[in-house]
């Protein structure tokens, strides 16, 4: 292998695979890049890929290739490398012993590698349907929902996001949910999207490399199709294929409440605030809040027995049944925020049965969080 | 004695109820319950109104609400109490090196060897309370002794808002006419078991022939008489764990069969649990601990005492996690001999959390459970312990020796 490379393109390729090779694991060849060269002269072209079996990553970029082949290094030392180097032309090759020497400038390395042959092959599949999305709407799902999936590795099924197709809508869904909260939004993007998918779950590591590909700027549209247990994206040069959660989403219509029939509307700013000032002294563990909704009047409170209790309230429009609902301040939060609006209606029923929030501007976002049990 | 200790017994009037009062002016000089709201609950204080019409803390709040219909309920408020009782010890720890907490409320301040510093004893009551009452707006009474229970009783008898002083010249005959149930550790069954033999008062006891007391109730029973006559070598230990909680029983006969070593465990995890809970706690560990019938010493100490513990992944307050917990010690336990007595205890506690709730399945079945224990502490209220009882969980007979001082949990009128 002999190549020359623009040394931009070749950072921005190594450093699109470093949040997949950088989590140590047990295999030592997952923590480098294989390097392919292939064509002839100016229309040649380095593909760089990595995986770590969960997730794959797989983008060319334009060189001048002297002669193809292929080598693996370490993923990680080459980018500190090439982020060092000059902005001008790279030089690689592979030299003997699987050795790759990189000359820029007056600058020169010769990093140890592995034999091309030992690197686990990424899976090969194309799906027989691929639809194009727009990238910023497919961003946005994401962001919407992300937040809600369970960290929790011993409930599997929601270490991820829910993707589906609504076939009344033609919309494509997101859910996410941990138990105790749920994220959901609905978008159309644009195309028929029939037969995608009936229902798959995509692991949030995945949907972190998926999303940090969409947020690319070089293209508005990606690809995304579904086969099996995998699931893959391709943008321009770039393919990004991975394992799905096998497994059962759980019945997440069943958690978003028909009976909250009492509403009231608020501005998501003043309340995000109030309830960061508040949560300052609510305990450390459980970040409790209470919020007491009365007559024209939204009270957040906490009390820590370590440091003390605070306050503060907000004028709403209400005239229902006074209602204490106990909350986690993080949960309540992390929805306001991801909501992406200035106003939200905000609908309960009882302190111990789920709220639901929905934007007043966007039908198809919706949240819904467990109160605390006070 | 070789060293007089001078002990004082630091002991909060009517905390919760004292606290509502201090911060609703309204509620002054009125019969305050707090805790028990709802009807089926049992009130946790009451202020010196509301006992003049004879309720006191562990009432049934039905029974409290007929003998004073007019009283106040309140629900109670345990993170303020808390906060008071951090105020609280801090006042403590000025006026004395070593502090032993028992509970939210009540404390023992060794003042040996204070006196030069901070005057006598009394003085540094007074000084303690009326600091108290300056800075917390709270009364305290104190007993004074040179021992720890008789400092204990000292401060019951100093009630409402007093100081009461034991010396040690004084000490016989201040404990001499009082029943022997003022003893630490005599429950009913000891008490019963004495009365039969004709001893009422700790003079009684103190004056019994030891040998007698012996048969009546056991090697312990030269320990009782010991506490009796004022001897009590126990030392203030401002690192007991203060916030412990823990139940235990002597067995009749020496016990080898462990199955009724585990339903013990389940009877006392129960009632532990039921403390806590009642206590708005939880616990992250658990502690067997084993006394073997073998004596190696004279004494009430002269068993060989094994204790084993275990810190759970997440704190708790339900019977059956701590029962369970216990049961693995017992099982990692080599016993080669009969055990004389099993105490199921908790520590490492903390204020419960308020729980988060859950949409799915499994975290229901937690919420389940904590209804499930919810219900179960109504019927025990309202029909006492042993109303009802879990599968296996026979009744072991608590011959009433325990030292440990409960929370959540007050002793049989």
């Amino acid at each position: 292998m002999k190549l020359e490379i623009d040394k931009g393109d070749l950072q921005r390729g190594l450093s699109r695979l470093q949040a997949i090779v950088e989590k140590r694991n047990s295999m030592p060849i997952l923590a480098n890049v294989l390097l392919t060269a292939s064509g002839k002269g100016e229309t040649g072209a380095l593909e760089l890929a990595a995986t770590d079996l969960e997730v794959g990553i797989r983008g060319s970029e334009s060189a001048n290739v002297g002669k193809s082949g292929a080598v693996t290094v370490s993923a990680r030392k080459f980018y500190d490398i090439v982020r060092e180097l000059p902005d001008e032309l790279v030089n690689l090759e592979a030299t003997g012993n699987n050795y790759l020497e990189i000359k820029c400038g007056r600058a020169r390395f010769s990093l140890a590698g592995t034999d091309a042959e030992e690197y686990p092959s990424l899976p090969e599949f194309s799906p027989e349907r691929l639809v194009k999305l727009q990238s910023p709407v497919l961003s946005q799902m994401i962001e919407r929902t992300m937040y809600a999936a369970s960290v929790d590795e011993t409930r599997y099924n929601l270490n991820g996001v829910y993707f589906e197709v609504i076939a009344e809508t033609g919309k494509i869904r997101l859910v996410a949910t941990d138990g105790h909260r749920l994220a959901l939004v609905d978008r159309s993007v644009g195309e028929e999207v029939s037969g995608l998918a009936s229902g798959v779950i995509i692991p949030r590591k995945g949907l972190a490399e998926l999303k940090r590909l969409v947020d690319e700027e070089d293209a508005d549209e990606i690809e995304l199709g579904f086969e099996g247990s995998s699931g893959l994206a391709r943008k321009g040069s770039v393919t990004l294929v991975m394992r799905l959660i096998e497994g059962e989403f759980p019945n997440y219509q069943q958690v978003i409440p028909k009976d909250a029939d009492l509403k009231i509307t608020l501005a998501v700013e003043p309340l995000v605030r109030a309830v960061r000032r508040v949560a300052l002294l609510s305990a450390e563990r459980s970040r409790a809040i209470k919020v007491d909704i009365s007559d024209g009047k939204l009270m957040i409170s906490s009390s820590n027995p370590d440091l003390g209790e605070a306050q503060e309230e907000l004028d709403i429009d209400y005239s229902g049944a006074a209602v204490s609902i106990g909350f986690n301040a993080k949960y309540l939060l992390e929805s306001l925020s991801a909501i992406g609006s200035k106003e939200i209606q905000f609908a309960f029923k009882t302190g111990n049965t789920p709220a639901e929030i929905r934007p007043t501007d966007d039908a198809d976002t919706l949240a819904v969080v467990m109160p605390m049990r006070l | 004695m070789a060293n007089p200790r001078i002990i004082l017994h630091a002991d909060m009037d009517a905390f919760y109820a004292s606290i509502e009062q201090r911060d609703n002016p309204e509620l002054k000089g009125k019969p305050v319950c707090v805790g028990g709201s709802s009807s089926r609950g049992v009130i946790s204080a009451a202020s010196y109104e509301a006992r003049a019409f004879g309720i006191h803390s562990a009432m049934p709040s039905a029974q409290a609400r007929q003998l004073c219909p007019h009283a106040i309920f309140l629900r109670g408020d345990m993170a303020k109490y808390a906060r008071d009782s951090k105020r609280i010890f801090e006042i403590f720890r000025r006026f004395a090196p070593l502090v032993e907490g028992l509970s939210l409320d009540e404390a023992f301040l060794d003042l040996t060897g204070t006196e030069r510093l901070l005057g006598p004893a009394r003085t540094v009551a007074k000084n303690l309370r009326a600091a108290v009452r300056d800075e917390v707006g709270l009364a305290v009474s104190c007993g004074i002794a040179p021992v720890k229970m008789v400092a204990k009783i000292a401060s019951d008898e100093a009630k409402p808002d007093g100081i009461a002083e034991v010396t040690a010249e004084g000490l016989r005959g201040f404990l001499d006419p009082l029943p022997v149930g003022r003893i630490w550790g005599v429950g009913p069954v000891a008490q019963g078991r004495l009365a039969q033999q004709g001893i009422y008062t700790i003079g009684d006891l103190a004056r019994s022939d030891p040998k007698r007391l012996e048969r009546t109730l056991g090697d312990w029973g030269s320990g009782v008489r010991r506490l009796a006559r004022g001897q009590d070598v126990r030392e203030v230990e401002p690192y007991r764990e203060a916030v412990s909680m823990s139940e235990e029983n002597t067995f009749g006969e020496d016990v080898a069969d462990r199955r009724v070593m585990e339903s013990a465990i389940l009877s006392h995890a129960e009632s532990v649990a039921r403390r806590l809970r009642r206590s708005g706690l939880v616990a992250r560990t658990v502690v067997l601990k084993l006394k073997l019938g073998r004596r190696v010493a004279s004494g009430p100490r002269g068993f060989p005492l094994l204790t084993r513990r275990q810190t759970l992944r997440e704190p708790t307050n339900d019977g059956d996690v701590i029962a369970t917990a216990a049961r693995s010690l017992l099982r990692r336990t080599e016993l080669t001999e009969p055990i004389r007595l099993l105490g199921v205890g908790t520590t490492n506690l903390s204020e419960a959390n308020p729980e988060q709730l859950s949409f799915l399945e499994d975290g229901k079945r937690k919420e389940r459970r904590a209804r499930l224990n919810e219900s179960l502490d109504e019927l025990t209220d309202r029909f006492g312990p042993g109303a009802v009882r879990r599968a296996g969980q026979s009744s072991v007979e608590r011959a009433g020796l325990s030292f440990q001082i409960k929370r959540g949990e007050e002793p049989p009128e």
